[in-house]
């Protein structure tokens, strides 16, 4: 009952309409970037499919691997921040958190309600995403074999081929990988969203955390401090865009995300259990 | 209720530990470095390999680069003598000096072609049966085995992606219009494709091009084993043909010596 009102209210409150829409103008943006790098770059002389590796490099296949990195690390862990600050913060300032208490519900209950949808809302978010990014790829570019080069995603270290049939299995798995890594922000939003009942101040904390963090982990300087950050380990979903994938390598790093998302839960909970409503 | 609270908070505690652990556990890094140590030793090479040592001797002392200062040297030929290599491409590296200098220190065997500038091939054994020198590209045509063998020793610019991937380019297709049963191109290529480069080249786009496109014609023996230079860069390279087996390649920690600023990056191959 708790989860169907958690989610009735979710649909309600039109963020997912928000998210939705952002997404899909960052797709836009990002296929007119694409469209525009290759004449920029080469002064009008090559055309769209064109790169310096290879003529039929380009696809709708890269098109949507690069947007979906771009925007799993920009966009949807602000989203996943963005439902922290609502569903905790934001109910605590508005009072319905102590409404919806007063009703036989306990706090355990109410806390993983919550979770449950917003962690469920996240994933369908990302599958939507990637749905979109490649369907855009297709009518778009097209699709084709997929070919990826050292350097740029920082994704394999030497070039590597997936066709086109492996690639789709790939996404696929890159979706379920990206969902477990969004529990992560996730659970950092819940965590900040107890110690305050201004879901704006719970966002804005969430968020500014996560790009500190994301930024130390992309720097090379602070190398040591990586292990430590889930935003490191939160794109090593891009390993499965190699021929041979590195399972244990993924198992590392999902084992990483689990934990520090058990951890940020285990302090949201702590709290969230123990405070007292107004 | 408050009891069942309690358990549930303790079982986030507890797969929080447990997934941290097994986290530990499964870090492919620690696993490597740990296997690896163990293994490798540079003084221990396997039998019927070929090594290769490619080693920017200069430096760079209060900003200033400089190329192998005569201190230096003896350093440098202790560690080629402990690494035994059948090939040195050296970089920073001038003629006459600091040839004949090394000599006296280093058995250079079948003798070495050098290019204009800082750059030098040398051969412990084997034998050269043609060389030339294109500007800063050193190129090499060698018999070892009874297999021949052509080689490009480069020095690619330091400031310039552009200059880089012009330099890089030409002395891949230079090299490969040798016809040889195996090509090798090494030195310092001053692009660091393991690392967001954004910091530390003015394209970094461009330097992932040529990168790319060297790679989809020789293989880079040297990814994955860390850095090479100061900060922690991986400027060193060495690309093979496909035919030749990597056995084992790494740069070798600690061998620098004054304000040197680059280690040797030390190849073992085997033709497959």
């Amino acid at each position: 009952m708790s989860e169907r009102l958690e989610l009735l209210r979710l649909v309600r409150s039109r963020r997912p309409l928000l998210a939705l829409a952002a997404l899909l103008l960052f797709l836009v943006l990002m296929l007119v970037g694409f469209w525009s790098y290759a004449q920029a770059r080469s002064g009008g002389a090559a055309t769209f499919e064109y790169t310096y590796e290879n003529k039929s490099y380009f696809n709708g296949l890269t098109f949507a691997l690069y947007a979906f990195f771009f925007g799993f690390v920009l966009l949807l862990p602000l989203f996943a921040a963005l439902e922290g600050g609502a569903q905790l913060a934001g109910d605590t300032g508005s009072g319905t958190l102590t409404l919806l208490l007063v009703r036989p519900v306990s706090k355990t209950r109410l806390f993983f309600g919550k979770l449950a949808v917003a962690f469920g809302w996240t994933t369908l978010l990302t599958a939507l995403f990637v749905a979109a990014a490649l369907l855009l790829g297709l009518f778009a570019v097209g699709w084709g074999d997929l070919r990826l080069y050292p350097g740029v995603l920082q994704s394999a270290p030497r070039p590597q081929f997936l066709p086109r049939d492996v690639a789709l299995q790939r996404f696929a798995l890159a979706w379920l990988a990206a969902s477990l890594a969004l529990l992560a922000p996730l659970s950092l939003s819940f965590w900040i969203a107890t110690f305050t009942r201004s879901a704006v101040n719970a966002v804005g904390a969430a968020v500014a955390l996560y790009l500190v963090a994301h930024v130390i982990s992309e720097v090379h300087f602070f190398e040591a401090l990586r292990p430590w950050l889930f935003t490191w380990h939160a794109t090593a979903w891009r390993a499965l865009f190699r021929e041979e994938i590195a399972w244990r390598e993924l198992a590392h790093h999902a084992a990483a995300l689990l934990g520090q998302s058990a951890l940020f839960l285990a302090l949201a909970f702590r709290r969230f259990r123990r405070r007292e409503e107004p | 209720m408050n009891r069942s609270a309690r358990l549930v908070e303790l079982a986030l505690w507890l797969i929080a530990a447990l997934a941290f652990f097994g986290a530990r556990a499964l870090d492919p890094a620690r696993r490597a470095v740990e296997g690896d140590a163990a293994k490798w030793w540079p003084a221990k090479r396997p039998e019927r390999s070929l090594r290769v040592v490619t080693w920017n001797v200069g430096g760079s002392d209060g900003g200033q680069p400089h190329s192998l200062r005569a201190d230096d040297l003896d350093a440098v030929a202790r560690t080629l003598l402990v690494l035994d290599p059948d090939l040195v491409l050296l970089q920073e590296f001038l003629y006459p000096r600091d040839f004949d200098a090394l000599r006296a220190r280093f058995d250079v065997g079948a003798g070495w072609v050098r290019a204009a500038g800082d750059v030098a091939i040398v051969a412990r054994r084997g034998q050269f049966v043609g060389g030339s020198s294109q500007g800063g590209l050193a190129l090499a045509e060698w018999q070892f085995e009874g297999r021949s063998f052509a080689i490009a020793g480069l020095h690619a610019s330091a400031w310039s992606a552009r200059a880089r991937r012009g330099e890089i380019g030409r002395a891949a297709e230079s090299l490969l219009a040798i016809t040889a049963d195996f090509h090798l191109l090494g030195g310092d290529l001053n692009l660091d494709i393991d690392r967001r480069g954004d910091l530390l080249s003015n394209d970094p786009q461009r330097d992932a091009e040529i990168y790319n496109w060297l790679a989809e014609r020789l293989v880079d023996a040297g990814a994955g084993s860390g850095p090479t230079a100061e900060p922690d860069r991986r400027l060193d390279y060495l690309f093979v043909s496909n035919a030749l087996e990597r056995l084992a390649a790494r740069p070798w920690k600690g061998r620098r010596h004054g304000t040197m600023d680059h280690d040797p990056l030390v190849v073992d191959l085997r033709i497959r």
